[in-house]
């Protein structure tokens, strides 16, 4: 069986009226891996998660989804994508409960309520995130680590394939910081997809199995953690001297 | 406990409904006087009466849905249904069609209805000029546009005949329900109530457009076409009850902070208990309006003046408005 994949065919974007953001960009992302976004504020980390979103349609190219021999584009997946925004509005104090209840909305029909069904794969979420206790609490008494398993709870909730996150780690303590990690690591293992956008290096070393580096000027490279990871590649992209070290277990990246 | 809440709310309403049908001026305020064998309280009581408490009830019900509708809309709990310019349109429109009709009242009517919807499209038009964000571009386009209108309000009143003209005016602009009859209501109805029922099967997903886009559109709202389906509806709730009642201003703000306040913000608590409230809140404000003094008071003053307390109470109250 060939292997199932996300697919960027010659991918470009730009705003209209400014200049081109994404450039001509080919890869593949297996599906079931974790893929870190790395790079400099504003070489289009974001842009490319809005792309796989399908929230935003390539200029040029195509972005599809290859699935069990057949290639749709990845607009199609109603619901199937997961998007984890980096700050979120929430203008009204919902209860966490009826928060989550939120992510069920791509499984319910418009003129429709959460059903008894929707209820137990909520439930079911907020147990094995360690949630149960906050479940009546208002998001506003909440605070920002827990609001950020909350947003994430929702994300689940939605039961998608592929789960996108701008910058996830950014606000987080070292404490969440971990707990996010071991999660990331527990859905790869239920088959999830996850594509992450990050600007520390170490994280990418650390938490996940592929990379794809921006740089200035519409330069990117993809490929295994291991392969971009490396001093060259990260002084290059980064614009500063960057050595990694990355022997037995012994991660750590060097600032010059 | 939700159950709980909702019953006693139902229970107030249809308490409110019957005390309100029983009060009123006419012979000293006797509330049985339509049981006698007086013809002209029988006819006072099932021609006018009945008919002005339900229109009350109604337009109570709708304004305060278009209110939490806008507000879930533009992500911002102190939005109301006239924020596009649409009251300040319609009370042009109405002014208008009080010069020209000389206050016939299916055109003053049909004028506010026209002359909100009018200001909804002029709205987006000027908002798709703006660069930026969607929302924000459109609230902006609102304030311009309702400031055009009440400057065109402002020069009606200048131009009307100050004996029979400008009073119409300007008690048509504080709002009253004292035109009331069976034809005005079911007239009203035939616009309010499927958009009523639009939104009560719509109940739970309108959550969804509270969120921000992005999000939203992850979640299954890619199309714009239920964005605009949902704001036109509340415009022409808004637009359809100034329309026959005059601008009557604070249900829209107050009730749906209320309501939020008893039944938190998922839009499918909040919006039968919003219902439940506007319909409340208003007939008890008609009730003042026919009834406190021997003349008529605009109904749009009682709904300011307790709206506005209200809203006082819920800033003291909380520290944050939600």
């Amino acid at each position: 069986m060939k292997s199932n994949s996300i697919r960027f065919n010659n991918v470009s974007f730009g705003y209209s009226g400014r200049k081109i953001i994404i450039k001509n960009f080919s890869f593949e992302i297996p599906t079931g891996s974790r893929t870190a976004l790395l790079g400099l504020n504003g070489t289009g980390k974001t842009t490319l998660l809005m792309l796989l979103l399908g929230y935003i349609a390539p200029l040029e190219g195509k972005i599809t989804l290859l699935k069990d021999g057949q290639e749709f584009p990845i607009t199609e997946m109603n619901g199937a994508v997961g998007y984890l925004s980096q700050n979120e509005n929430i203008p009204f104090d919902y209860t966490m409960q009826e928060f989550i209840m939120l992510g069920r909305a791509p499984h319910i029909l418009k003129f429709n309520v959460p059903s008894e069904y929707d209820f137990k794969v909520s439930q079911k979420i907020i147990q094995s995130l360690d949630l149960a206790s906050l479940a009546y609490s208002k998001l506003g008494e909440i605070s920002g680590g827990e609001l950020q398993r909350v947003r994430i709870a929702r994300t689940l909730a939605q039961e998608p394939e592929i789960i996108l996150m701008d910058e996830p780690m950014t606000h987080l303590d070292i404490k969440n910081k971990k707990y996010l990690n071991g999660l990331i690591n527990n859905l790869k293992e239920t088959g999830k997809t996850i594509i992450y956008s990050t600007h520390d290096p170490l994280d990418v070393l650390n938490f996940s199995d592929r990379c794809i580096i921006m740089g200035k000027n519409n330069k990117f490279e993809a490929g295994e953690t291991e392969r971009i990871i490396r001093s060259k590649t990260l002084s290059d992209f980064f614009e500063i001297p960057i050595t990694v070290i990355n022997e037995k277990g012994n991660k750590s990246i060097v600032v010059h | 406990m939700k159950k709980k809440k909702l019953t006693g709310l139902i229970a107030c309403l249809i308490l409110v409904t019957l005390l309100s049908f029983l009060i009123g001026r006419y012979q000293n305020g006797n509330p049985f006087g339509f049981l006698t064998s007086n013809n002209l309280y029988q006819q006072l009581f099932f021609q006018l009466r009945i008919p002005r408490v339900l229109t009350a009830l109604l337009i109570g019900s709708g304004l305060a849905l278009a209110g939490l509708v806008t507000q879930i809309i533009f992500q911002n709990p102190l939005a109301d249904g006239g924020l596009l310019g649409v009251s300040q349109a319609a009370g042009f429109g109405a002014a208008l069609g009080i010069l020209i009709f000389r206050g016939n009242s299916i055109w003053v009517q049909l004028f506010a209805f026209g002359f909100g919807v009018l200001a909804l499209i002029i709205s987006i038009l000027i908002s798709g000029k703006i660069r930026g964000n969607k929302i924000l571009s459109l609230i902006l386009a609102g304030i311009a546009v309702s400031a055009v209108f009440s400057a065109g309000i402002g020069i009606l009143k200048y131009l009307a005949d100050p004996i029979d003209q400008l009073p119409a005016i300007v008690f048509w602009l504080l709002g009253s329900l004292a035109g009331s009859t069976w034809q005005v209501l079911i007239r009203t109805m035939i616009i309010i109530v499927p958009i009523m029922i639009f939104f009560w099967f719509y109940r739970w997903r309108l959550n969804l457009h509270a969120m921000d886009k992005e999000i939203a559109f992850s979640l299954g709202l890619k199309n714009k076409i239920e964005l605009w389906a949902s704001l036109l509806a509340s415009v022409l709730l808004t637009s359809s009850i100034i329309s026959i009642s005059g601008i009557v201003g604070w249900i829209g703000l107050i009730i749906p902070n209320y309501a939020r306040m008893i039944a938190g913000s998922d839009t499918s608590n909040s919006i039968p208990v919003t219902l439940l409230l506007g319909a409340i809140f208003t007939m008890i404000c008609d009730d003042l309006a026919r009834a406190l003094l021997p003349g008529e008071i605009p109904l749009g003053i009682f709904t300011a003046f307790l709206g506005a307390l209200m809203f006082i109470g819920l800033l003291i109250n909380k520290e944050k408005i939600t």
